[in-house]
């Protein structure tokens, strides 16, 4: 008996552990047992054995046919459609870069600056090396850069057509910061847009920011403002998803409201059970 | 939170998420299956799932918990479609070379082959699950959300597993395994 618990005890050391120490008691039972100290001596050999066993490389192809598939999906994104694209447009989410209302010279300024800011960014985090003079200039011409593209984000972010206004937000995407008027342009799309998509659209491109304080602060303050059942929905899994407390009382108002859907309360009351 | 970028649309967010696990996943199908191209086709289904049913996603669900658990699927979709030319490739190809290996041994390739033998011996679920915990370096409750049982279950399944396959490796097991 005593054997058996020593003997189970050894091999829960291993739970992710590649030299597990062992305990003063089972360490004193190995030094008067010899079954069991075999028993640790073969275990020590065949879970180096294990973690010796090198890693086998695929095959270039799967590495490709993983990106074009992905590549089909965001081609035709309704076509893994789940409740909530049903309510969406799909042909809106459709993403051509610069439309006709950019300065054709500046866009294309603008792309070869993304060229080079790409290639810098792929250099930059495979090898950590010190910068040199030129990786310095390109880092400052990045920060140039995304600050003209913020400039154009938030200025299409006020054009008549929906679309645009969508791309305009897209464009947030290749963003690293996120800046206190792009903060601002993004919030107001988020709550006063009166396009769904647009609105959806904001509250993606908001996601990635949802470890700032502030942003996560205007997401709280989005809920009660939102109508549209799949924006509550979004939002509430969100709130769910960065763990954010302060949406419980919003939660609770949408699940006390007569008005609200009946899917919408379903997510609201599973959501206040996570949100503990 | 990557994962839950995909789920709101972001599709891309995808992308880090494959380059962190294709390889551990092509591994663990990999000695699984036994077979390279099975093991890719079966990494690229599990992409394919993910995006899939992202809307099924739990946002408070481990994402890894989450994708080894429809590569457990899909590997099991896999296995009972091919089982019969599976067993039939397994038995010739262990009855053979385990006695030699026993006699060789030894050698570092040799060794390392006589380990991936010995645990292609081992009974599907408890090859897997020793996969899971030492090549993939899943948490004992990872993997039980994973496969839906307790941590205490999974401590006593692990337990056994690496009894057997002691036994096998070390092939003290002639007088009948004492593994439960
Ligand atoms: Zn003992």
């Amino acid at each position: 008996m005593k054997c058996e618990k020593i003997s189970r005890q050894m091999t829960a050391l291993w739970e992710n552990s590649q030299e597990p120490s062992l305990p003063e008691d089972v360490r004193r039972h190995l030094g008067q047992c010899e079954s069991c100290r075999e028993e640790w001596e073969q275990l020590s050999v065949l879970m180096a054995e294990l973690d010796a066993v090198e890693e086998v490389q695929p095959s270039t192809r799967l590495r490709e046919n993983f990106y074009s598939m992905l590549d089909n999906a965001k081609a035709a994104p309704e076509s893994g459609s789940g409740p909530k694209n049903t309510l969406i447009e799909p042909t809106i989410w459709k993403f051509t870069p610069w439309a006709g209302s950019i300065a054709a010279g500046l866009a294309l300024l603008l792309a070869g600056f993304w060229i080079g800011s790409q290639q810098t960014d792929s250099l930059v985090e495979s090898v950590p090396q010190p910068k040199t003079v030129a990786a310095q200039e390109l880092e400052s011409l990045q920060g140039q850069i995304e600050s003209m593209k913020e400039m154009m984000a938030v200025y299409m972010m006020e054009q008549r057509s929906a679309s645009k206004r969508i791309q305009a937000v897209g464009y947030t995407d290749e963003m690293s910061k996120l800046s206190p008027d792009l903060f601002e342009a993004l919030r107001q799309r988020l709550n006063q847009d009166d396009n769904v998509n647009v609105r959806l659209a904001s509250l993606n491109a908001l996601t990635r920011f949802a470890h700032q304080e502030n942003v996560r602060a205007a997401l709280v303050d989005s809920l009660p403002r939102q109508i549209h059942p799949v924006m509550q929905i979004m939002l509430i899994d969100l709130m769910v998803g960065i763990d954010e407390k302060r949406a419980r009382e919003p939660m609770q108002q949408l699940l006390n409201s007569a008005i609200t859907p009946l899917e919408v309360k379903d997510k609201a009351l599973r959501g206040l059970g996570q949100l503990l | 939170m990557l994962m839950l970028a995909v789920k709101n649309g972001t599709l891309d967010s995808l992308g880090p998420l494959f380059e962190r696990y294709h390889v551990k996943l092509f591994n663990f199908f990999l000695r699984l299956t036994s077979n390279r191209e099975t093991s890719e086709d079966l990494t690229q289904s599990v992409f394919q799932r993910i995006l899939r049913f992202r809307h099924t996603y739990k946002e408070n669900y481990p994402f890894r918990a989450w994708m080894y658990r429809m590569a457990r699927n899909l590997h099991a979709d896999h296995y009972r479609k091919h089982k019969r030319s599976m067993e039939t490739f397994d038995e010739s190809h262990h009855a053979e070379d385990s006695e030699q290996l026993a006699v060789d041994a030894m050698e570092n390739k040799e060794r390392k082959q006589n380990l991936l033998e010995a645990l292609h011996r081992l009974p599907l679920e408890q090859r897997e699950l020793l996969l899971l915990s030492r090549f993939e370096g899943l948490k004992y409750d990872e993997i039980s959300q994973i496969k839906g049982i307790t941590v205490a279950a999974i401590k006593v399944r692990v337990h056994r597993a690496m009894a057997r396959l002691r036994e096998i490796y070390f092939e003290s097991s002639e007088n009948g395994g004492n593994a439960q």
